[in-house]
């Protein structure tokens, strides 16, 4: 036997064996081994007993009361011990996402750029010049067509001569008559009920009435057409180029010329009738200006069929 | 009553007064289970001193030790209904109280903590922290003289922690080595071999107060 397996058995407490009783005979480290631990074992065991205090119990029962106030065991208040934060959690950043949007959504119309105020020149050829409709019937993303509709409308009110329609003040009839190139201004698109006034300030006109089945209130919210998207009648088209003409049969009859102008350049004689611009047969109804640009005309002339290329003056 | 139904099934359905120290442990805590606080008193009363004896060994500090038998006794009693009777109840609550002393003695390491009744001192050696004795607990020391007590105290305090638990279970509590691994959730090996350790560091400790 070796000093390791002396160590061992002593230390498991057995009852030495033959071998290890030689061992320790012979062995001096292991007898001094095994008299140091019989040492140390005595000393330790012959430590006082610690006894528990009299009011060991009492102790117990107030700790009780008191784990048992302080401690919610109930299994509501252990899911909701972790509801509630994430509840919060979720509650906050909702209202800050909902904040958000609300925020983006009020200050869009002001961080959008604003409707350009266009300028277009048009030469009016009577008191009452179409300037662009500031109502519709309704707003939306088919502006183009409401615009028609409501020039067309105007247009025929001139026809029809109602002055119970559209009342022009004299004053600023008398300058819109002059050739000078008129300003149209296009209003912003949001009016409201009171953008009404602006816009009879700004056309100059004492009182716009719409036509019947427009709602007033209901006023345009889209950016103004440009102008060359608008429709304009044949009679308008001639107009810009400097020839005045009158209804005949269906075409239209030069009936005057403005000096200098691209009718006169272009060798349009009173007289002439206008069958077709650009190739499109005249008819009352508008004509899309985008796409007819009045480059050629074709006219009669002493019974001849011409076609005439506008030049410019 | 569950009392009366434990005692009736000790004594063959025999209305005998079955007092509760003829009890086991185990029957004590079913009574408990049933709503007996008496039979809980009883569980108290047995392991009470034992349980603050080993606490103050491995605390020496006996106004910490009682509170942490106190509490040991709490936690049985909040957990009574998940208790299992594989393990001998003692086994139990040993194990409460160990974990519950572990934590203490890591948090005064944490701290640096001064007890009330105790002071600390640093010599170089990280674990040697104690306290000088409580005057409360009466020795009935005979044996060996009071410097030779102080010394041995000071040097199982002084014992790192993982193998303070083992010793005290072993020299002071006298459990086998079985039960300690058990408290101590060990393997039997690993147990012997701590306290084979720490029996040989108290020896290096204690080696001028041996007799040649």
């Amino acid at each position: 036997m070796n000093c390791q397996e002396f160590k061992s058995q002593f230390e498991d407490g057995l009852n030495l064996s033959h071998a290890a009783k030689i061992h320790q005979s012979t062995c001096k480290e292991c007898g001094l081994f095994q008299s140091e631990e019989l040492q140390l074992t005595e000393m330790i065991r012959s430590l006082p007993k610690v006894k528990a205090p009299n009011d060991f119990e009492f102790g117990f029962r107030s700790k009780l009361a008191k784990a048992e106030a302080s401690k919610p065991f109930s299994p509501i208040w252990k899911f909701l011990r972790f509801a509630m934060p994430l509840t919060a959690a979720g509650l906050i950043l909702g209202f800050v996402i909902f904040s958000s949007n609300i925020f983006k959504s009020e200050n869009a119309p002001q961080l959008a750029e604003k409707p350009k105020i266009e300028e277009k020149s048009v030469e009016p050829k009577n008191d009452l010049t179409p300037t662009g409709n500031l109502v519709a019937e309704e707003a939306n993303n088919d502006s183009e067509k409401v615009e028609v509709k409501t020039v067309e409308a105007v247009i025929k009110n001139q026809k029809e001569n109602t002055p119970s329609e559209i009342t022009v003040n004299n004053s600023k009839a008398s300058v819109k008559k002059d050739p000078v190139k008129d300003e149209i201004r296009t209003l912003d698109s949001r009016h409201d009920k009171d953008s009404t006034q602006t816009l009879e300030s700004t056309l100059g006109i004492e009182k716009v009435i719409r036509p019947p089945g427009i709602d007033p209130d209901k006023v345009i919210d889209s950016p103004r057409m440009p102008l060359e998207t608008k429709a304009f009648t044949a009679k308008e088209i001639l107009s810009e180029l400097g020839i005045e003409t009158n209804d005949a049969n269906g075409s239209l009859k030069v009936s005057g010329i403005r000096k200098n102008s691209a009718g006169e350049v272009s060798g349009i004689k009173i007289g002439d009738i206008v069958t077709a611009i650009d190739g499109q047969t005249i008819t009352d109804k508008p004509l899309q200006k985008g796409s007819i640009q009045g480059k050629t005309l074709k006219i009669q002339r002493d019974e001849r069929e011409l076609d005439i290329t506008i030049r410019n003056k | 009553m569950a009392l009366d139904k434990i005692r009736n099934s000790n004594t063959g359905g025999l209305h005998t007064a079955v007092s509760f120290e003829e009890l086991s442990d185990h029957q004590l805590i079913e009574a408990t289970k049933n709503g007996d606080e008496e039979a809980f008193g009883e569980i108290i009363k047995r392991f009470k001193t034992p349980l603050t004896n080993y606490l103050y060994r491995m605390l020496n500090d006996y106004e910490e030790a009682v509170d942490l038998a106190q509490e040991s006794f709490v936690r049985v009693y909040f957990a009574i209904e998940r208790y299992h009777s594989e393990y001998a109840f003692s086994t139990y609550i040993y194990r409460i109280a160990t974990n519950l002393a572990i934590s203490e003695i890591r948090k005064r390491k944490r701290r640096k903590l001064f007890s009330l009744t105790g002071l600390y001192q640093y010599d170089g050696d990280e674990d040697k922290e104690f306290q000088p004795e409580d005057e409360k607990p009466v020795p009935e020391d005979d044996l060996i003289n009071e410097e030779k007590r102080q010394v041995i105290e000071k040097a199982i305090v002084s014992l790192p922690e993982k193998y303070r638990v083992p010793i005290v279970l072993r020299e002071i509590e006298e459990k086998t080595y079985e039960e300690i691994a058990d408290i101590l959730e060990l393997g039997l090996g690993t147990t012997k071999s701590r306290i084979s350790r720490g029996r040989g560091l108290l020896r290096e400790k204690m080696r001028d107060y041996f007799e040649k």
